[in-house]
């Protein structure tokens, strides 16, 4: 072993512990038997992986795809002219990418509660709209697939425009200007030069946020008051409620392999400086 | 014809242009020349519509063009850097401003600009594949496809190796001819813009300080600035005379000026011969087979007075 390797060694080490091991826990655990007061007991069977083709659980699978579509669509939406706003805001480029990281500074947990101050029956904007006399019901604002998607696309708007931020500032102004000079209006200089140019920062973004927004447990748990399931709340519910250790790995596992595969596809088309 | 008048640019803390006033004619190849900083691109920029003059006023062809956005002026600007659309092929870069003109078929005008820069054969590449050389003819073919009534370029050799430079200035030029166009060409290169141009106006700190054809520029400079950005002066005894119209004597005769050789230099066509005389420095370039100075020796400086340069010394 050489010198490099002995330094090497502290991450291996973690790499082993916090994933390699885990994940092959997990492993185990989708190939047993479920206990009767959870875990899992001998025999070996692939039975859970069965249940995975349920159509209930598919439809939650699909829900899920869908709904970390939509939100990657709407994080886009917003956050492309967002980054595009903030890289040409001259000296106060700092100070805008800032107020889009601050978010962080507090608990994602906390945040989410907030939102429902804000939303629910009694929320904020209910009550002040009550008072106002414009509606004399409470609008649903919470528990619904708005509200997760709201949700989603609160969280993981910054993961959009990091990186779509940080493409767009490398693009050379002079490109913009020639788009111009050559006749194109504003609209088309987006579209066809700017964003184009931008394309992996606008592909590392949607992944960042498909991905987390896949697997998103805590906000359709508060904010779809579990009538929206998504993938993260069937793992998490069959390892509580449910006592269903093997097949909560197994669906676990489902969603790594979904994602692995998204990544590789990524991987394979984008260049090599998109992440 | 594109007639700038008393055109004025100022940026926050410093006058970039001022009260430039030029009128360039059909069909002629016009430098603005200057060192860096001297507001020959911010001129050029308030003609491609990116900057907007504080004062004065822009017309083409009669038309006034303050106020309108670079898409709507019928000028085309070669940038330094080129900006070539790095995601685009060749001749979608030259298709570029056709399609945004609404011409749905460009393909045959691509062809013939292409064809026009030799860059036919080349149409797929990408700007990553092309050289220096290449590149830039791609962006004369980009904005010359449009035919556009001005085309402006903004240093467009500097980027180049120099050997390539002297190539790429004589197809230029021919370029030029062919497609009867006027070329508004901004260089610090004062041999570029000599060489190149029917006008060329040499800018300082701002101020255009004359507007004339390059011999005459060069032999009649309008201001000492003139004088000395255009080529190398000596001043001596009262007098402005350029290197080669300086001779150089073992002998005292009429109103020569005494001095000491310091080096000389062989610079190929001429010998150039540095000399220290009583109120400073000054050159002399000697064909190869005058005699040969040594450094040290005593020499006398003279010259035809009507070589001197009418500029106040």
């Amino acid at each position: 072993m050489t010198v490099r390797h002995w330094f090497l060694l502290p991450a291996r080490m973690v790499q082993m512990l916090l994933f390699v091991l885990p994940l092959g826990i997990v492993v185990a655990l989708s190939l047993l038997t479920r206990g009767d007061y959870g875990g899992a007991e001998q025999p070996w069977t692939t039975e859970a992986y069965r249940r995975l083709f349920d159509p209930l659980y598919a439809l939650i699978l699909w829900r899920s795809l869908w709904m970390a579509a939509l939100a990657t669509g709407l994080c886009l939406l917003l956050g492309f002219p967002l980054a595009l706003y903030i890289s040409r805001a001259g000296k106060h480029r700092g100070l805008l990418l800032q107020l889009v990281i601050l978010p962080f500074w507090t608990s994602f947990l906390i945040r989410t509660y907030a939102w429902l101050f804000l939303l629910r029956d009694t929320g904020l904007i209910n009550t002040a709209l009550l008072k106002v006399g414009v509606i004399h019901q409470p609008l649903p604002l919470l528990y619904n697939d708005g509200a997760v998607l709201l949700g989603l696309v609160y969280g993981y708007l910054p993961f959009m425009v990091l990186p779509v931020y940080a493409a767009l500032e490398r693009i050379d102004p002079s490109l913009a200007e020639a788009a111009a000079d050559l006749g194109a209006k504003p609209f088309t200089i987006t579209l066809r030069v700017i964003a184009p140019l931008a394309g992996s920062g606008i592909l590392a973004g949607c992944l960042l946020v498909f991905i987390p927004s896949l697997g998103a447990y805590l906000t359709p748990d508060l904010m779809g008051g579990g009538r929206t399931v998504m993938i993260g709340n069937l793992v998490q519910n069959q390892f509580t409620t449910a006592r269903d250790w093997p097949f909560g790995s197994t669906v676990s596992l489902a969603l790594i392999g979904i994602t692995g595969l998204l990544l590789f596809l990524f991987l394979r088309r984008a260049p090599a400086d998109a992440l | 014809m594109l007639e700038l008048q008393d055109l004025s640019k100022v940026f926050p803390g410093h006058v970039a242009v001022q009260n430039v006033s030029l009128t360039l004619l059909p069909g002629e190849f016009f430098s603005l020349v200057g060192p860096s900083g001297c507001g020959k691109t911010t001129t050029l920029r308030m003609v491609a519509g990116f900057e907007h003059p504080t004062t004065g006023r822009i017309l083409l062809n009669g038309e006034l063009l303050n106020g309108r956005k670079p898409q709507e002026r019928n000028v085309s600007t070669v940038f330094q850097n080129y900006a070539l659309f790095p995601h685009l092929t060749v001749s979608e870069n030259v298709a570029f401003g056709l399609r945004r003109h609404g011409i749905r078929e460009p393909g045959p005008r691509v062809a013939e600009a292409l064809r026009a820069v030799r860059l036919t054969g080349k149409e797929q590449r990408m700007p990553a594949q092309l050289s220096g050389g290449e590149k830039q003819r791609v962006a004369l073919a980009r904005s010359l496809v449009l035919k556009p009534d001005v085309l402006l370029l903004d240093e467009p050799l500097a980027a180049l190796d120099p050997q390539l430079r002297r190539q790429v200035r004589a197809e230029l030029k021919l370029l030029q001819r062919e497609a009867g166009i006027t070329f508004l060409f901004v260089t610090h290169d004062q041999e570029e813009a000599l060489s190149l141009s029917d006008r060329i106006g040499v800018m300082n700190e701002g101020k255009l300080e004359q507007v004339a054809r390059p011999e005459e520029a060069y032999r009649c400079p309008a201001s000492r600035f003139v004088a000395g950005f255009l080529g190398e002066v000596n001043w001596i005894a009262g007098a402005a005379i350029r290197p080669e119209s300086t001779r150089l004597s073992t002998l005292a005769c009429g109103q020569s000026v005494a001095c000491r050789v310091i080096h000389t230099t062989f610079l190929g066509s001429v010998v150039r011969v540095e000399v220290e005389c009583g109120d400073g420095f000054a050159s002399a370039d000697l064909t190869p087979h005058q005699p040969e100075f040594s450094a040290g020796a005593m020499a006398y400086l003279y010259w035809d007075p009507t070589d001197e340069l009418p500029v106040p010394a």
